[in-house]
């Protein structure tokens, strides 16, 4: 039976010879992988120049009132500030709030305090004695559209009664915001000051300085606020013994470009780094960035944009060390056709390129990168993308560990190099993708891939 | 007397004998008559055979006239190389036929740690055979419609133990293969 069926369901069978010859080739493009730059990880603040520093964001017992109503309010320069309202009841019949921290061991020290005065009396920053009946007083005095910035002692060179020390030629005025920052000597035989005010763009308005040689000259024990006629709003309260207009930076890439601004992405200084990385910001614009809760730093260099956020508190005055870390260490194959690229920290900058692909034969080849596995703990953000000396792909993106574009756009690579550039890179934890580079001869008739493994280690929550 | 009676009973014996074991040889009239073909099923050349590969060399697919027998050689690097669409098989006749890869020697030195060729059906993967095992693959028939075409591509995947990025992959040689059709799709081949 069985022999029946056989015969019944019998075909015809035809074989006909095929050859393949494999003649193995080098690889025709040849990878690399990048050196990586340092970059920003962390700031921190390397002295201790402020002696005392408020943003008067809340009412503080540091602060005690010789006349004047003193209240904290919701329209100061950024968030809250101090406003002022002269009663006449204080020392020389003007309003002082002082601050009850005895500055007797200090004989030269720098004040810095925002003020918009609303009167036309005088609005500043006074140095007391430790009787608190004797001051000097640094002040604006507006008048109509201009102010002049002057230096004034009570009873001092005049038994209970005012001198001018010291005025400066009159100055644009509006009533916006003006930086005020003085700076106090005691040189023994005289009490030196000298003085500047900024407007609120950071355009130096006036400048005066006064020395008092009288007999009843005093070194100052407290600093105040003063206001003299009318109201006024305080803020960016800063007492150092370096000049709070300024502030430096430390650790940068020689000549980098340094901007600081506030949490909410106003700027509020920017400048240039010598070629040992100091850069020295003017930050008259906000002698306490922000409401002294820190603030981003962006770096420039090499046309390369890394942004360091912190919350450490950024007073002018001081200088704060900028860390840097390596960014990633990559091991290629020995035949160049494959690599794994372990990141050491999230990524902030504009760009960071990390593989160089290089043509070693005269074909031309079209490049993409794709995504083909994903795994991240805490999830994980990044785009990367290939890139050539005049354009880029589009890029590969996977924003909290969901990859929403797997691929990239395709770029030929007909001489020279092409590079594959990472940008934004953010993970909690830990992730692993990885990806291949295929390359195709421009009619598509073969295709090489070569894997890509992008580790990261030691994120934000590590 | 003794003599003839001695030759008598040899006679006998001898004639007896040749009785016991005599065959039957029978004939009858067949014939099988042959009558060659046109080969229903030819190789030709796929859209990138005889087209550039890897280094200026070229993906070269030689097919004998008779479209019976085919042979192709390839450059492949390190990493995975894939070939599209370097040969194709096509039914000339309106009836379907029924297609397997016998892989009969293979390369088994160096650094190939893959070779596999894919048949495709349009944009389908009906087939694929692991060129490094010797077998008859894959395990069921493909259908070749009548008058249809099939892809054959093929990918190797070379490890990279002891190269440099200047040296082409160790592990080259030749893949004898056999393309084998049948009329029917139930019976394997003898």
């Amino acid at each position: 039976m069985l022999s029946f069926l056989n015969s019944f369901h019998a075909g015809v069978f035809v074989s006909y010879p095929l050859k393949a010859q494999i003649i193995p080739s080098p690889p025709p493009v040849v990878l690399t992988v990048l050196n990586s730059p340092l970059i920003p990880s962390n700031l921190t603040k390397s002295s201790s120049f402020t002696i005392y520093w408020s943003d008067f964001e809340q009412v503080s017992p540091d602060w005690l009132a010789r006349g004047g109503s003193w209240s904290v309010v919701n329209y100061g320069h950024k968030g809250s500030g101090l406003n002022a309202q002269d009663n006449n009841g204080g020392i020389g019949g003007a309003s002082q709030y002082y601050l009850n921290m005895p500055l007797n061991s200090y004989t030269e020290f720098y004040v810095g305090v925002k003020l918009k005065y609303a009167g036309t009396g005088y609005a500043g920053i006074a140095l007391i004695n430790n009787g608190l009946n004797r001051l000097y007083e640094v002040s604006i005095n507006p008048s109509g559209s201009s102010a002049l910035l002057t230096i004034w002692s009570f009873n001092v060179e005049v038994s209970n009664g005012w001198r001018l020390l010291a005025s400066s030629p009159s100055s644009p005025y509006t009533q916006q915001w003006v930086t005020l920052i003085i700076r106090y000597r005691n040189l023994g035989n005289s009490i030196h000051i000298s003085a500047e005010a900024y407007s609120e763009s950071g355009e130096l308005l006036a400048s005066i300085s006064a020395s008092s040689t009288s007999g009843r000259r005093f070194p100052t024990t407290y600093v105040a606020l003063e206001i003299d006629e009318g109201g006024a709003v305080f803020d960016d309260f800063v007492l150092s013994t370096r000049n709070p207009a300024y502030l430096t930076v430390t650790g940068l890439p020689s000549f980098a470009y340094i901007q600081v601004y506030d949490v909410n992405g106003s700027l509020v200084g920017e400048a240039l780094a010598n070629i040992n990385g100091t850069a020295s910001l003017s930050v008259v614009a906000d002698l306490v960035t922000g409401v002294g809760d820190g603030g981003v730093l962006l770096i420039t260099s090499n046309n390369t944009n890394c942004s360091l956020k912190t919350t450490t508190a950024i007073i002018g005055g001081e200088e704060y060390f900028v860390s840097s870390i390596q960014a990633f260490e990559g091991f290629a194959d020995p035949t160049g056709t494959a690599a794994t690229i372990f990141f050491f920290a999230n990524y902030t900058c504009s760009k960071l390129g990390i593989i160089q692909l290089n043509l070693v034969s005269t074909e031309e080849f079209h490049i993409r990168l794709t995504l083909e596995y994903l795994e991240a703990s805490g999830g994980v953000t990044f785009t990367i993308r290939l890139e050539s000396s005049n354009t880029s792909s589009t890029p590969i993106v996977v924003m909290n560990g969901e990859i929403i574009s797997p691929y990239t756009s395709t770029l030929s690579l007909r001489e020279g190099s092409l590079s594959i550039v990472v940008n934004e890179l953010f993970y909690r934890k830990a992730y692993r993708a990885e990806l291949f580079i295929e390359y195709c001869l421009s009619n598509g008739s073969v295709c090489v891939s070569y894997p890509l493994v992008l580790n990261g280690i030691g994120g934000e929550e590590s | 007397m003794q003599a003839g009676k001695y030759i008598l009973g040899l006679t006998i014996a001898t004639i007896l004998a040749s009785i016991v074991f005599a065959s039957v040889f029978v004939y009858y009239p067949a014939s099988v008559q042959v009558s060659p073909t046109a080969p229903p099923v030819i190789f030709i050349e796929g859209s990138n055979s005889n087209q550039r590969d890897l280094y200026g060399t070229i993906i070269t697919t030689t097919i004998d006239t008779t479209g019976t027998s085919a042979s192709i050689t390839l450059h492949p690097t390190y990493q995975r190389t894939y070939y599209l669409d370097v040969l194709r098989i096509k039914n000339q006749d309106s009836q379907a036929y029924y297609v397997r890869i016998n892989v009969i020697s293979t390369i088994t030195n160096g650094n190939l740690a893959s070779a596999k060729l894919y048949i495709y059906n349009g944009g389908n993967r009906v087939g694929e055979v692991d060129l490094l095992a010797t077998q008859l693959q894959p395990d069921s028939w493909i259908v070749l419609n009548g008058n249809g075409e099939l892809r054959i591509d093929f990918e190797f995947k070379y490890a990279t133990s002891g190269g440099t990025s200047g040296t082409a992959p160790s592990g080259s040689g030749t893949i004898n293969l056999e393309l084998v059709y049948s009329t029917v799709n139930t019976e394997t081949p003898p």
